[in-house]
């Protein structure tokens, strides 16, 4: 077996020793083709391969244009996505900081216009409106914790609002003088002439007790009286809008419109009770 | 009977390594870019795989081929699949070409002692430096890809040569 293998291995080195000196042989005689030298054959290959090879450089060539084209668009629509949330983010931020703009300029007109009332004073925000009342009851964000009790006076800018008629903790519900059941002691600037007003819509009040006579003109601006003891002397009230007398009767027929837009008051100075902090 | 056993496998073996060669050398340098070097692998196979008398034979048959499809010398190349029958003989025992891991690393480990012992010579032929470390990094990819594909065309050649060798 092993004289086998010896015979099989020397048959084998022998002929390696042939193949080997035929190398060696060619190499002495052509020597090493240059490394950038193609043979004839592959020359000749690449001729009859060569439409083959064009169209599969080809289309390789338009697969990967097409992956390009789908991965740009696709990054397109990413950038297009992104864009476009930002821009919603800026509007919505624009639209904040107007929106903080003109409720700057809201509060710094309630401030200038309540610096005169010598009272406490707290900044509320109307949070809601009483459905079933149109604009004659409104809450507020604050209640009893915040210093507001039954009877605080209501106002903002533009001039009365109303009173507190019931609070708790944080919020505070408020009668308006649109409401009918609001009774509010008020007398004319320039005649000083009392009366009682009081709602009869959504955006008229009657003020009854007027003597006839008394002469009371359309425009005439209404303010708070102090008597009562409830709303502070000289709030502005709204402005008289007609005048209707008879001679026979003890009164006139007096109806003003309130100086309050009711439809877009949102935040409110609600003056406190002095008596609470004694 | 053996021999022309052997002269018929051996036969469809060159026809196998004619095909991957032109599929090589037209569509996938087309593709990819990378010149698959199959020869060093049908080089190995038969250095692995036989002992006979006609390994060297074989090994220059492909060499020759392949020098058609490239710009390498079939006569250094063969001298270098030579010296790779002479090293397997002698480490023969130690090869365990079963598994497919094994044939992997097996194939990848002589492919770049393959190459290093082409890019010595080559060196000292032309002294270009340059080219030679083009062709390093080229060679690495392309020795990954034929690597790889060596379990397949391992497993085919073992088909073709079942047990008569």
């Amino acid at each position: 077996m092993k004289i086998h293998e010896e015979k099989s291995n020397k048959k084998l080195y022998i002929h390696i020793g042939l193949v080997l000196v035929l190398c060696i042989f060619h190499l002495g005689r052509f020597g090493v083709r240059p490394l950038t030298e193609k043979s004839w054959f592959y020359n000749l290959f690449v001729e009859i391969t060569g439409p083959v090879s064009s169209a599969m450089s080809s289309a390789k060539s338009n697969v990967t244009d097409f992956r390009q084209n789908y991965f740009n668009l696709v990054d397109v629509k990413k950038e297009n996505s992104l864009l476009s949330s930002e821009v919603a983010e800026l509007k919505k931020k624009v639209f904040e900081l107007s929106s903080l703009k003109q409720e700057n300029s809201r509060l710094k007109n309630l401030l200038n216009f309540t610096k005169e009332i010598e009272r406490k004073k707290v900044l509320a925000r109307i949070i809601s409106w009483d459905s079933t009342n149109r604009y004659q009851k409104l809450r507020i964000n604050k209640g009893i914790n915040q210093g507001v009790t039954k009877n605080s006076v209501v106002i903002n800018a533009e001039g009365l609002i109303g009173k507190v008629i019931n609070t708790s903790a944080n919020y505070s519900d408020i009668s308006t003088i649109l409401d009918f059941q609001n009774k509010v002691d008020v007398m004319f600037e320039l005649t000083r002439s009392h009366g009682v007003l009081e709602g009869i819509s959504d955006e008229l009040t009657s003020i009854k007790y007027v003597k006839n006579s008394d002469d009371i003109q359309v425009n005439e601006i209404i303010l708070t009286s102090g008597l009562g003891n409830i709303f502070p002397k000289g709030i502005k009230v709204g402005a008289i809008t007609s005048v209707i007398s008879d001679e026979h009767d003890l009164t006139k027929e007096v109806f003003g419109k309130p100086f309050v837009d009711f439809s877009k008051i949102e935040e409110v100075v609600v003056l406190l009770n002095e008596n609470d902090f004694e | 009977m053996i021999l022309n056993n052997i002269n018929k496998n051996a036969f469809l073996s060159i026809l196998l390594f004619l095909f991957l060669e032109i599929l090589a050398s037209s569509i996938f340098v087309s593709l990819t870019g990378l010149n698959l070097d199959f020869s060093v692998l049908f080089c190995l196979y038969f250095c692995l795989k036989f002992e006979v008398e006609i390994a060297p034979y074989l090994v220059l048959l492909i060499q020759w081929l392949h020098s058609l499809f490239s710009s390498l010398s079939w006569s250094l190349e063969t001298i270098i699949g030579l010296f790779f029958i002479f090293i397997i003989k002698v480490f023969k025992e130690t090869l365990q070409l079963e598994g497919g891991r094994n044939r992997i690393l097996i194939t990848f480990v002589f492919y770049l002692l393959w190459y290093f012992v082409r890019y010595v010579i080559y060196f000292f032929k032309f002294s270009n430096l340059e080219y030679l470390k083009s062709q390093v990094s080229h060679d690495f990819f392309s020795s990954i890809v034929i690597t790889i594909s060596a379990v397949f065309i391992f497993k085919l050649l073992d088909k073709l040569w079942g047990k008569n060798v």
